[in-house]
């Protein structure tokens, strides 16, 4: 039989000799156990001569003639050319690529990880204290004077928020996947600005005499004092911004004229294409529920639900599914309390999916 | 084998997102990935594709493989769950003029697909026994199993190199599974076996 299974696997068999084959591996589990271990091990040791020369870049040619025929490979190639060719800028660019600590490069140049919860003292380069920091808080003193900007970065990798209590005693609070830029004071009766890629909950200390302003890449918005929660993800379809309490004014990056004043439990979301702003009432509470670690999703399509697991659990997911991807789910998660293995597990039951889990990548087959 | 210093620095490298590193690994893995696809979806062409794309999800997503196991384990998991794919949508194209041939193997591919398992620890093992299992064959069975698989030598190849008959180099390679299929089998656990037969016949 083992002979059999041989002309079998070097494709030599005769069709009558594969029915026979195949009979004998449908007898008995054991039959089928050694079939599968004899293909097993042939498909792991298989590795084609003609492809030997290839190189990368045989692999970004190949990819993208292909696009002529297959048009969903262009897709891939040009990722992938980006991908190569920005590499380098990437791990210049991004420090938090390879770990998984929040980051805070001060003024001065310093970056420091933020990855012990002992309480550190933040020092400027003038030798002052300006603030402590531990591992889930920075708070800024409000009594450092300065007659200069010294703007700070922070960024949270996925799958950890922070908080930030500025000089003013305005209280950030970071979402996962986040970069923030602050000064370690403002100047008084100056704008108090800041900026954003990602997603903050602002609680802003009031002072009519110096707007705070939250620069993101698509929206800008100004506040006297008020609550508010911007989000405004890179990789995310729209930015929005939902209102607390008081009242913010909302602006495109792209062209000022256009903005919107939000009144309190209102929605703003910009639509990029449209060049407008989408103003609906909200549950607002809903929208800072990540806050204390919760996801909450109404009628939400998977597709935007697993940008919200993949940050705040630091997964990547690999849908392939389109019928899962429109679909929509509503829930709430405790992030703390359930592990995304669990997680899937349950939205399996709502609609039937298959998936697996490796290396912190979830595959799902369509 | 897979902690040799080299292979622990490119990994590094790899991390950090160095170009000449991600190279070292499609080398070393590219073919033997085409190779394991060309197994179960029998198109190079889409095999070279499906490698391809492997690739560039393992480069995109290379801050979340922890250790150099770790990028093997990915590319033969992702090929894997695309082989599935194909095979359950369809696409295979079809090898036989007889229809239940056609879908027997696509069963039986899925079977075995399902069965195997990427995870670093367990594939891992498994390439040990196979490797060992190679390693322990009479030097002549060896040495023609090795082209054979290897080198990807045509038995005719091998026969006019070795100036042996074709007979024997069959034998040889029939000798060589005998081994491997004796060793391997227990590897696979039957009880997972009858579970995926048993959800099939429902």
């Amino acid at each position: 039989m083992t002979k059999l299974i041989y002309k079998y696997l070097d494709n030599k068999a005769s069709e009558e000799e594969i029915a026979e084959l195949f009979d004998w591996i449908d007898s008995s589990n054991e039959n089928k156990k050694q079939f599968i271990a004899l293909k097993t091990a042939w498909a792991l040791t298989e590795s084609p001569k003609a492809s030997n020369l290839e190189t990368v870049g045989i692999l970004k040619e190949q990819t993208l003639k292909k696009k002529r025929k297959v048009f969903t490979y262009w897709k891939y190639a040009a990722i992938l050319v980006i991908a190569l060719g920005i590499g380098r800028a990437i791990y210049n660019n991004t420090t938090t690529d390879n770990n998984n600590d929040v980051i805070l490069e001060l003024s001065n140049g310093v970056v420091k990880h933020i990855n012990d919860n002992k309480e550190n003292v933040l020092i400027n380069k003038d030798g002052i204290v300006i603030g402590k920091q531990t591992d889930h808080e920075i708070i800024f003193n409000a009594n450092v004077k300065s007659e200069e900007l010294k703007y700070n970065t922070i960024k949270i990798p996925y799958g950890k928020r922070f908080k930030v209590v500025l000089s003013d005693s305005t209280v950030v609070h970071l979402n996962a996947g986040t970069t923030f830029r602050f000064p370690e004071n403002f100047i008084a009766s100056a704008n108090r600005d800041v900026f954003l890629t990602g997603e903050a909950f602002f609680e802003v200390t009031k002072n009519e005499q110096s707007p705070f302003i939250v620069h993101s890449d698509k929206v800008n918005i100004q506040v006297l004092g008020t609550k508010f929660n911007v989000s405004s993800y890179p990789n995310d379809t729209n930015s929005h911004s939902e209102l607390l309490e008081g009242s913010v004014k909302i602006s495109a990056v792209s062209d000022a004229s256009k903005y919107s004043i939000l009144e309190p439990n209102q929605q703003a979301v910009w639509l990029e294409k449209q060049n407008t702003f989408h103003i609906k009432d909200v549950n607002t509470t809903d929208h800072i529920a990540w806050v204390n670690g919760e996801i909450l999703f109404k009628d939400m399509p998977f597709s935007a639900l697993c940008k919200k697991l993949e940050r705040a659990y630091n997964v990547a997911i690999i849908n392939d599914n389109k019928t899962l991807a429109n679909q929509e789910f509503s829930g709430s998660i405790r992030i703390d309390e359930s592990d995304i293995d669990t997680l899937f597990k349950l939205l399996q039951i709502d609609t039937p999916f298959e998936y697996s889990i490796k290396n912190n990548i979830i595959i799902i087959n369509d | 084998m897979n902690t040799q210093p080299n292979e622990q620095l490119q990994f590094e490298a790899f991390k950090r997102g160095n170009e000449v590193a991600f190279e070292y690994f499609f080398h070393k893995y590219y073919n033997s990935i085409v190779g394991f696809g060309v197994q179960f979806i029998y198109d190079e062409e889409e095999a070279k594709n499906i490698a391809q794309e492997a690739f560039i999800n393992l480069w995109s997503n290379k801050n979340k493989i922890d250790l150099p196991t770790g990028i093997k384990s990915f590319l033969y998991t992702y090929t894997k769950s695309k082989c599935l794919n194909l095979i359950r949508s369809k696409k295979v194209k079809e090898k036989y003029k007889n229809e239940t041939l056609n879908k027997r193997e696509e069963l039986l591919n899925q079977e075995v697909l399902d069965s195997l398992n990427f995870d670093s620890m367990d594939f891992s093992e498994l390439e040990q026994i196979i490797y060992k299992s190679i390693e322990n064959l009479p030097e002549k069975t060896k040495a023609i199993f090795l082209k054979k698989r290897f080198d990807n030598k045509k038995n005719q190849e091998i026969a006019d190199e070795l100036e042996i008959s074709l007979k024997t180099v069959e034998s040889h390679i029939t000798k060589a599974l005998k081994a491997l299929r004796d060793q391997l089998a227990p590897y696979f656990p039957t009880i997972l076996i009858s579970i995926i037969l048993s959800t099939k016949k429902n």
